[in-house]
């Protein structure tokens, strides 16, 4: 189901998941140099990757679950993969 | 003036698929999955071009659809990316876990261009000067000190583990332990300028009772009355006379050198300057600590090998060797003098 | 030629939600029908036409510029290509005495430099000036005097720099300069000046390139050329350009303070004085990392346009590659620190890098498959850019494997620092930028020469290459197994290095042998020129193909689909007859259009600047400018440094020209405005990118303080006075204030009416009210008894501050030229470029002044 391109929506959204993996990729390495070696820094991870996580699935279902191989289907898929690699540190790190 | 160091401490095999210890062996069994990761996966890229290039128009058109972008770009790589990024992780805990206090301490200082060695008892105090050279017990968990003098340098002996960088204002700390005995070369691994490719060391792995014989040797010329701590039992022999010396015994019983003498050169050569001699009045903190220089397995931070001749040449014109080095070049004094300085130096065991 | 899902081009035409309000049907009167009257090619080529003999110089055209541009990294290429042999011959045997061990310190820094800093960005940026517009059917890039003026500072900046070699001048550090040793301490001469200073021009060079590249390609494209329309280098190069926006003011930041630290000794990088040796590595990586995709990225646009021509289908995937490029550009700026691993971070901490640097392979493997199903959707013509292409995928991929090697913490801390990091990193940038680069080269040697290239002989300098790649650069994996260090002028025997090495120098003399074929072929086969080109020899399908002359294509096309040229055989001889948009010159200066960001719809006609001295003039100032300080030679220095000012005013001056004619028919009746003000404007929009840019330099600062609060807590002291803090808080909200009345002062006045002195006082004391802040701060902070050469909080502090300084003395000048202009009558009303342009600056500054001032004085406090 292709959509006409000049889709801002589909921009927006992978622009929005990429926002989403930097926001949280810099909070949990912020709190890993404030808090160095801290179980704080943990502390901080897992919520912060939860609201990510649940902030991606909020686009997903905002762009009416695009397609893995579209725009921002792939846009979301990617920061979901860079999201869940950044929550693997502070639980098996 | 030939530089080798003919001790099997490189060479084949690759030191870093050669461990002789707990943290070096883990990482060469990763080392070796990711070599086959990247073999594989290479050898399916360059098949997967060749056929989609060459291939019969099958197989051409399931390389031209989605499902070969989503199998190869993004199913296949995700899974195995996780995969070794969970083992990444996990094996990066076990290599740094937090220290015990049973381990044994040495804190190595990175300087330009050798590494200083000194150990530590438990409370921390230094017990023992060396030089370029890092002795540990086999099967002993070792926390390194990390320090730097004056620029980035960092501390590396593949055999027994991965390196860290040595960064003024900071001490970092390495896990190191020998499973095996031997000599383990080692290297300056940041470029630090100058002669960095010649800052090299060597890690020696003594089985338990050649260590306490080591160490005894050792104490003995640091300070006479140390009190041991209470786990080392050994007592301490009051002189020591009879080291397992690497080298060139027939040097040593060659010309007749007066090494009286080369003390008073020492000592007026401005040496003790720069170098200290436990029991002398030389007490220079710049250059290495040349107590045991004696039994020392290589000069010049791990690039020579040390006999007679070597020291002698080192003495008169280092600079030529190791250029930019911090020793000055002693050509003016005379071979005569220069073999009893070395003649002195090789009884400082 | 097939279609596939994954492929989905919009419908042609029409359907389509306006996105400026253009009427699209107005799109169905092309192409037109009726003739062009005589004479029109005749002007426009009168227009556009080069000045003759030493005046060349003074050329702005990016033909011209694109090639000089393109040739001197070239230059740049081959020189540090040779520095590279010395080197490996220096390693073919252990203990060699070919180059010394201080010569060998200079060649390798100055390979790594050179090879980074000036070729590599340098040739995307200038494979960029030369393509881009022709691909997206401009005229030209939106501010060709600054290409220029860029291309002329890296030009005599570069080849002065490279010179530093021949008089044993050139730095000695490494390509990353770390500091403690390259601090004055431990490196006293002038070497490591000229390298600070000398990338000085580079950084200005990438800024201006990356200021043109975005605005010309969201705002340049030929109408209908909607972003899922664009050449997918097109793609690549404006997420080039936003990420040396993002990533290069980080490296101009620490250049900066390396330099403050060196000159006045702020000890921003000395641990005993409350500094750390770790800010400049983050600061560093922060602009090295994303530094080394910005050189990947557009060599791999331009492998997706060459990958479909030679299969000769359209790229499959043509969106996933846009995803991917974009991802790419975003997750490279979070693994920086995986080029400090060893450095003794927190564990958690380099979990995290790992974990990006996992990440960005994914869209960088997507790309490749994409390559691949293209590939087999189609049918490949063996020719030589074709044969470069398989090469680069094959050979990237191995670099990128070795990456994913190395972004695994435990392996990285036995492999970091050795040669096989030497071999990973040179697969990566051969594979990804230089194979690219040659496929480049012999695929569009036809739009800038009368003869292509030879088949025959570039099949020879392609397996040269190949093998001689290969032959020098994998056993370094094995090598750095076996524990040789990097950076290391030779090598002890005995340590069964011999062999390895040796077989690597020979194979480094076998590439260099297929580029030396590739010179020759050069010579014989190229000749340069703007209108009688080779033309099309790959049948790519792609606008820079049209028939172009100086003034590029007679006439610009409605773009329909991705592959014009395939998509429409008429195309070439419709847009020579000028059946198309902007035919011919309708003020008699030159013109391109200006269209919307997402839909390509025609908003304005730009006038674009013609040929001139104040550009190269001001970039010779400028480079003679830093080589002066570096030297030490001051009066020089000033002298310089006023004349490059004088030059790029007088340059201004001529960028806001009064307009008599207000509004043009660009085709088929449709008329646009010549040249408009406000937010839609290209003017307005670099001014956005260039405070992205000076907004970047002030966060990384703000980092370095937070960072060093961090590390060293006990050397800060307690900030001034809340009172004065408010005054200064106070002073600069006024400024803002007034800058911004200053633009509603302007626009009280109607049309044509005189705009009176509000406009520019106003201006005018905004400017003065930064400075009154500025100098409250720093005597304040005096007071308070920071010494900035005394602790890090001190070196930061006015580090910051001095930044600032630089800005708002800038703001000083454009407040003063302003009132000259005002003062000349040259103010139009209701809005003027010049005005928004000072004003909206001097905005900026207050704003970044605010921001700087109340974090170094309210944290901590």
């Amino acid at each position: 189901m292709e959509r006409g391109f000049s889709n801002r929506h589909d921009w927006r959204t992978l622009a929005a998941a990429m926002a989403v993996w930097t926001a949280q990729f810099t909070i949990l390495w912020v709190a890993s140099i404030v808090f160095p070696g801290q179980a704080l820094a943990r502390w901080i991870a897992l919520p912060c990757t939860l609201l990510a996580a649940g902030t991606l699935a909020w686009l997903y279902l905002r762009a009416r679950r695009p397609a893995l191989l579209t725009t921002p289907g792939l846009g979301l898929a990617i920061a979901a993969a860079g999201t869940l690699f950044n929550a693997l540190p502070p639980l098996v790190g | 003036m030939k530089l080798s160091m003919p001790e099997a401490v490189w060479g084949w095999p690759p030191p870093v698929l050669d461990p002789a210890g707990p943290y070096a062996e883990d990482v060469t069994l990763l080392a070796w999955v990711l070599v086959g990761m990247a073999l594989v996966v290479t050898a399916i890229v360059v098949a997967a071009l060749w056929a989609a290039i060459k291939g019969p128009p099958w197989i051409k058109d399931k390389l031209g659809g989605e499902r070969a972008v989503w199998i190869g770009g993004i199913a296949f790589p995700g899974v195995v990316l996780t995969a070794l990024l969970i083992w990444g992780l996990t094996l990066t805990a076990s290599l740094t876990q937090p220290i015990t206090g049973q381990e044994m301490r040495v804190r190595v200082t990175g300087e330009m261009w050798w590494f200083r060695v000194q150990y530590l008892d438990e409370a921390g105090e230094v017990v023992i000067d060396d030089a370029n050279e890092l002795h540990l017990p086999v099967g002993v968990p070792v926390v390194v000190e990390l320090r730097s003098a004056d620029v980035i340098h960092s501390f590396w002996v593949p055999h027994l583990s991965g390196k860290k960088d040595m960064v003024p204002g900071r001490t970092n700390l390495l896990r190191i332990e020998a499973s095996e005995a031997g000599r383990f070369g080692g290297v300056c691994a940041e470029y630090c300028g100058g002669p960095h490719a010649l800052m090299g060391f060597i890690a020696v792995a003594h089985e338990q009772a050649d260590w306490q014989t080591w160490l005894a040797a050792r104490l003995a010329r640091q300070q006479p009355d140390i009190t041991l701590p209470q786990s080392r039992t050994t007592p301490l022999p009051a002189v020591y006379t009879d080291v397992d010396l690497p080298r060139d015994s027939a040097l040593r019983g060659g010309a007749d050198w007066d090494a009286t003498q080369g003390r008073a050169l020492f000592m007026a050569s401005g040496c003790s300057a720069c170098h200290r001699v436990a029991g002398t009045e030389a007490n220079g903190l710049a250059g290495p600590d040349l107590t045991h220089i004696g039994s020392r397995l290589s000069l010049g931070a791990g690039i020579l090998p040390n006999h007679r001749g070597t020291l002698v040449g080192w003495i008169g014109d280092s600079q030529s060797i190791k250029p930019g080095n911090r020793m000055p070049t002693y050509d003016r004094l005379s071979g005569d003098q220069l073999n009893q300085i070395a003649a002195w130096l090789e009884q400082q065991k | 030629m097939s279609t596939s899902p994954l492929d989905g081009a919009a419908p042609a035409g029409g359907a389509r939600r306006s996105e400026t309000g253009f009427d699209h049907d107005l799109y169905r009167h092309f192409p037109a029908q009726s003739p062009r009257p005589e004479g029109e090619v005749e002007e426009l080529e009168r227009i556009w036409a080069a000045p003759k003999g030493w005046a060349l110089l003074t050329v702005v055209n990016n033909n011209y510029i694109g090639f000089f541009y393109v040739a001197t990294a070239f230059l740049f290429f081959l020189l540090s290509g040779v520095l590279a042999l010395g080197m490996r011959v220096q390693l073919a045997a252990p203990l060699m005495n070919f180059l010394p061990q201080d010569t060998y310190n200079q060649f390798f820094t100055m390979h790594g430099t050179v090879m980074m800093f000036l070729f590599a960005v340098p040739m995307v940026e200038a494979i960029g000036v030369m393509l881009l517009p022709q691909m997206l059917a401009a005229r030209d890039l939106p501010f060709p005097r600054l290409s220029a003026y860029a291309f002329w500072a890296y030009f005599v900046g570069g080849l002065c720099f490279f010179a530093s070699i021949f008089v044993g001048l050139a730095p000695d550090g490494g390509w990353f300069m770390y500091p403690p040793l390259t601090s004055i301490a431990f490196s006293p001469e002038i070497n490591t000046d000229f390298w600070l200073l000398g990338i000085g021009f580079i950084e200005i060079s990438a800024i201006a390139g990356a200021i043109e590249i975005i605005v010309g390609v969201l705002r340049t494209r030929a109408p209908g050329m909607t972003l899922d329309r664009m050449p997918m280098f097109a793609w690549a190069m404006l997420v080039f350009a936003v990420m040396i926006v993002i990533a290069f003011p980080s490296v101009i930041l620490c250049t900066l303070l390396l330099e403050l630290e060196r000159a006045f000794n702020w000890p921003f990088f000395d641990p005993t004085r409350g500094g750390d040796p770790l800010l400049w590595q983050h600061l560093f990586w922060f602009f090295g990392h994303p530094e080394v995709y910005i050189i990947f990225l557009p060599a791999a646009g331009l492998m997706s346009m060459m990958v479909a021509t030679i299969a000769q289908v359209p790229l499959v995937g043509y969106r996933l590659n846009v995803v991917a490029l974009v991802a790419t550009g975003f997750i490279s700026f979070g693994v920086w620190a995986h080029h400090m691993f060893s450095t003794g971070m927190p564990r958690v901490s380099t979990g995290y890098f790992s974990a990006a640097s996992m990440a960005v392979s994914l869209p960088a493997g997507i790309q490749v498959f994409c390559w691949i199903a293209t590939l087999a959707s189609g049918r490949i013509r063996w020719t030589t850019p074709a044969l470069f292409v398989v090469g680069s995928i094959v050979i990237f991929t191995m670099g990128g494997l070795t990456g994913v090697m190395v972004a695994m913490v435990p392996f990285d801390w036995q492999a970091h620092d050795t040669y096989f990091i030497v071999a990973h990193l040179h697969y990566v940038l051969l594979g990804g930028m230089v194979f690219p680069m040659f496929a480049a080269f012999y695929y569009w040697v036809g739009m800038t020469s009368r003869r292509g290239l030879s088949e025959r002989l570039g099949k020879w300098v392609f397996w040269l290459m190949f093998t001689g790649l290969h032959v020098t650069f994998l056993p370094m994996h094995l090598t750095g197994f076996m524990g040789m260090p990097r950076r290391v002028y030779t090598y002890l025997p005995d340590r069964g290095l011999d062999t390895l090495n040796l077989i690597s120098t020979v194979g480094a003399f076998i590439l260099a042998g297929g580029v030396l074929l590739f010179l020759i072929d050069l010579a014989r086969n190229l000749r340069f020129t703007t209108d009688e080109d080779a033309g099309n020899l790959y049948k790519g399908g792609t606008l820079e193909w049209l028939p172009t002359g100086l003034y590029s294509t007679r006439s610009i096309p409605l773009v329909k689909s991705r592959d014009p040229l395939w998509d429409d055989p008429g195309i070439c001889k419709d847009v020579e007859e000028g059946r198309y948009f902007l035919p011919n010159s309708t003020t008699g200066l030159r013109e391109t259009l200006v269209t919307s960001p997402i839909n390509a719809e025609p908003q304005y006609l730009q006038i674009m600047p013609s040929p001139s001295a104040w550009p190269i003039g001001a970039a010779v100032t400028t480079a003679g400018f830093f080589l002066a300080l570096t030297v030490q030679a001051y009066a020089f220095a000033v002298t310089s440094g006023v004349i490059a000012v004088i030059c790029v005013l007088r340059w201004l001056w001529d960028t806001d020209p009064p307009i008599k004619q207000e509004t043009a028919d660009i085709g088929a009746g449709i008329i646009v405005p010549i040249a408009i003000t406000g937010p839609r404007s290209h003017g307005w929009w670099a001014l956005n990118v260039l405070a992205v840019v000076l907004g970047m330099i002030a966060l990384m600062g703000l980092f370095s303080y937070l960072y060093l609060y961090g590390i060293h807590p006990e050397v800060w002291i307690a900030a001034p006075g809340l009172g004065q803090t408010a005054g200064i808080a106070a002073l600069l909200v006024a400024a803002l204030a007034l800058a911004w009345l200053s633009r509603r002062f302007l626009a009280a006045h109607e049309k044509g009416a005189t705009p009176g002195q509000l406009p520019w006082l106003s201006c005018a004391t905004a400017s003065a009210c930064s400075v009154a802040a500025l100098y409250w701060d720093v005597t304040g902070w005096q007071a308070a008894g920071l010494a900035p050469e005394a602790t890090g909080q001190g070196a930061t502090v006015f580090g910051m501050l001095a930044y600032q300084g630089q800005c708002v003395a800038i703001g000083v000048v454009m407040g003063a030229y302003l009132g000259y202009r005002s003062g000349r009558g040259l103010l139009t009303t209701p809005t003027n470029v010049t005005l928004d342009t000072v004003a909206r600056y001097l905005g900026y500054i207050a704003i970044q002044g605010l921001v700087l001032s109340m974090v170094m004085r309210l944290i901590p406090g």
